[in-house]
């Protein structure tokens, strides 16, 4: 079973929020096929957030096909997300690590690698959401 | 989807001072309402309407299709209201008041509410008037909850509690709403303190309806462009500027967007719920402090829906 | 719902419960010394058997007068004070803060929401509140009933009209719906108490002075005391005698200080030299008969006495006219606090 918490300062709905830490932990692998993943009414006692809120976030992983609710039940994880294997995990690591490195070497401090990493990441992103700008 | 509660027109006034005017809204079933606005804004005025201890002055309300008022035997039992600073009878027993609650309900599920007043180590025997702000607001919320209602009205239920008995409180609500897919309407003059519960919003202001909508969808579409100080007519045409505010060189805005922003020249930000429910209120005021000369607008019209309007409020540098 | 008033106003309710047989006590033990002197026999005589008799013997009538000096015309202020200033009281305690108390507190904002209408709130607690005052009020009567009941001449008759009978709970049932309605109307619990008894006085006391003897036109009669010492119809003790006074020949009343001036003159109320002018010297018949002089001398004014009263037979019918118009006043006081809290207070 997994913790979800809530970030409120973060700019990101809570709904997405919840989403993303499903998803990290069916990356991570704390979520295995077949575990049950909390109900709404613990995520609710827990996080004192708004029931919509759980129910908006798990009906959105179930389209994506990743939980499945049984009623009367609870939800269940159906597949998990092996996006890469370990090992590439580590090599991406590995040239992340050497570029942080010169990062660092080219004087840059801590708020402007992440500041350049955002905007590149950012910039790069493929557009699916809905987005405004 | 069915509405819980819908308004139309509807006003109350007391005396020759208008508490809640032209109100027209719905509110869905099945939401976890916040209904925000300065004090004195008309949310106690609004509540009280819906759950029929007021009359309208002017207008209609109805709850799940029926006039609290002319109704009251469909709609009572259907509603559970907490009023602000949850009245008790200080000298009756947490029991007096099951007892009460028994007596003057047929829907009526004492189990229910024994289980929650237990859940938070509340005494029966103890009189109300002892026990804390917190206790106190939760055996009010026991009340209106045994009660089974479809729709939970609450006044300020959180403005006389400490964090750890708001966070109480809140977890007890939503426990509620979970279980029975109750439709909820809490007023605050903080949306702060709603904001992680509540799924729609309603913002009163200056006695009138400044915003409503579905919280997500109002997070969405509003943004703060900055850009260099140049017209900004051409945005405001397209999207509703909600506040401006200008230095010699910079524009700031805050907007409801309406489709995309191509113009390169703006920065886009996300906005917090909270600047948005500011903005509002701020604008609202504006509106009020402009009525003397001629019809106000109606809740969705910018400032600059109004060209005249616009070139005043150009050089005036607004600040919240 | 008795319930809810019961734990709502209990500290009240059991004051005035303790108020109630005060009272009652009080009433019940004051009237013991009455009652064995009544029955008391002397000489083979008491003013019971006296009275029972319709004996004038010397004895009796010296009895009777002795019994009465002492305890006749319920003379006890305190015993009428508290019966008559009872239903106030409980208007007070019980009536007014029935509706301020919640208003007040703001918990109507919790009673008004429950699941049933303010109207059945408002009825049902009414129905309970007079069921405990009834109560209270009957506990009241009974000794009212055994402390009038030891003065049995006058004891029943109109002089006790406020005290018998129906109409103390008429008084109580108005009582309490006016402390509801100025509950209603200021909510605000002092104030409300304070207008309940001001108002209960401001309505009782002009009914008992100028509504009541109008309840039936009055029976009056007209005679020369000179001619007819005792007309055969006249008000007994227990007919209550409105007015009574003296017409001079062309019907006119004369007032009190004429008639004194008229009759005895500068020389006060003795046959003096200034006395009753008209008639000369007094008549030898009459010798030292001082009423019989004065009876003389309104004879040869041409005046007569006119005495204005309600007979005793009608006690009970103007009973039920005053009982009717207190029971409309409460029904009116329930109409207009119906109207207060479903309509104004909302």
């Amino acid at each position: 079973m997994i913790k979800f918490y809530l970030d409120t300062g973060s700019g990101t709905p809570p709904y997405l929020q919840i989403v993303q830490q499903v998803k990290q932990a069916l990356r991570l692998g704390m979520l295995e096929k077949g575990d049950q993943v909390p109900t709404v009414r613990e995520v609710v006692a827990q996080l004192v957030i708004n029931p919509n809120t759980v129910l908006k976030a798990y009906r959105e992983l179930e389209r994506e096909g990743l939980l499945v609710s049984r009623p009367g039940l609870g939800t269940f994880v159906l597949k998990t997300l092996e996006t890469s294997s370990p090992a590439s995990h580590a090599a991406l690591r590995r040239s992340l690590g050497r570029w942080l490195q010169s990062a660092r070497e080219a004087g840059l401090d801590e708020e402007s690698i992440l500041a350049l990493f955002t905007t590149t990441f950012h910039g790069t992103q493929p557009r699916e959401s809905e987005g405004t700008a | 989807m069915s509405n819980a509660l819908e308004t139309a027109q509807l006003g109350r006034r007391y005396g020759r001072v208008w508490a809640l005017q032209d109100c027209t809204l719905a509110l869905p079933a099945g939401r976890i309402v916040a209904l925000v606005g300065p004090n004195g804004a008309g949310k106690t005025t609004f509540l009280h309407l819906a759950v029929g201890l007021l009359r309208p002055t002017a207008g209609s309300v109805s709850v799940f299709g029926h006039s609290p008022q002319r109704e009251p035997l469909t709609v009572l039992p259907r509603v559970g209201f907490v009023a602000q600073d949850h009245p008790l009878y200080k000298e009756f027993t947490v029991n007096d008041h099951l007892t009460l609650g028994r007596k003057l309900n047929r829907r009526w599920d004492e189990a229910y509410a024994v289980s929650r007043l237990n859940q938070f180590g509340i005494p029966l025997t103890r009189a109300a008037g002892k026990l804390s702000g917190g206790q106190q607001a939760q055996v009010a919320l026991a009340l209106g909850m045994a009660k089974r209602p479809e729709l939970a009205l609450l006044d300020e239920p959180l403005a006389s509690l400490d964090p750890l008995a708001r966070r109480d409180f809140l977890r007890a609500l939503m426990d509620v709403a979970v279980a029975d897919g109750l439709t909820v309407v809490l007023s605050s003059h903080l949306i702060t303190d709603l904001e992680r519960v509540c799924d729609y919003l309603v913002v009163l202001s200056h006695s009138r309806v400044a915003l409503i909508g579905d919280i997500e969808e109002i997070v969405r579409t509003h943004k703060r462009l900055v850009g260099p100080r140049t017209d900004h007519t051409a945005v405001a045409a397209v999207h509703n500027v909600i506040e401006e505010s200008h230095t010699a060189r910079q524009t700031t805005l805050l907007v409801r967007v309406n489709g995309h922003i191509f113009d390169p020249a703006w920065e886009i930000a996300d906005v917090t719920l909270e600047d948005i429910v500011l903005a509002y209120m701020g604008q609202a005021r504006a509106s009020v402090s402009e009525a003397s000369g001629g019809g106000m607008g109606g809740p969705w019209r910018s400032p600059l829906d109004d060209e005249k309007h616009d070139e005043e409020r150009d050089e005036s540098e607004v600040t919240r | 719902m008795i319930w809810l008033v019961w734990r709502r106003h209990r500290l009240g309710i059991l004051a005035l419960t303790l108020l109630a047989l005060a009272l009652a006590v009080y009433l019940v033990i004051g009237s013991w010394p009455a009652r064995a002197a009544y029955y008391q026999v002397t000489n083979g005589q008491s003013p019971a058997s006296c009275y029972a008799s319709q004996s004038t013997s010397t004895l009796c009538t010296q009895l009777t007068a002795q019994w009465r000096d002492t305890y006749d015309d319920p003379g006890d202020v305190l015993g009428w004070l508290g019966i008559l200033i009872a239903p106030a009281v409980l208007g007070m305690f019980l009536g007014a803060p029935l509706v301020a108390d919640e208003l007040e507190s703001g918990t109507q904002r919790l009673a008004w929401t429950q699941g049933v209408t303010r109207r059945r709130w408002l009825l049902t607690l009414i129905a309970s509140e007079a069921i405990v005052a009834l109560l209270l009020a009957g506990v009241v009567q009974v000794a009212v009933w055994y402390w009038l009941g030891s003065y049995p001449p006058d004891g029943n008759g109109f002089g006790a009209f406020d005290m018998m009978g129906m109409a103390p709970l008429a008084y109580v049932a108005f009582a309490l719906m006016l402390g509801l309605a100025m509950g209603a109307l200021v909510r605000r619990v002092v104030p409300a108490m304070l207008l309940t008894l001001v108002g209960y006085l401001a309505v009782r006391i002009p009914i008992v002075l100028y509504a009541r003897p109008h309840y039936l036109p009055p029976l009056t009669l007209t005679w020369d005391p000179y001619v007819t010492p005792n007309p055969r119809i006249q008000p007994g003790s227990q007919d209550w005698v409105v007015s009574g006074g003296w017409l001079d020949s062309t019907g006119k009343p004369i007032g009190r200080g004429d008639f004194f001036a008229r009759v005895f003159g500068a020389g006060g109320p003795r046959p003096g030299p200034n006395y009753c002018t008209p008639m000369g010297q007094p008549d030898a018949n009459i010798g030292t008969d001082f009423n019989g002089w004065n009876t003389l001398c309104t004879h040869n004014y041409g005046w007569h006495y006119q005495t204005v009263w309600q007979p005793a037979d009608r006690f009970w019918l103007f009973q039920g006219i005053e009982c009717a118009l207190f029971l409309a006043l409460a029904v009116a006081l329930v109409a207009l606090t119906l109207w207060l809290v479903r309509r104004v207070l909302a």
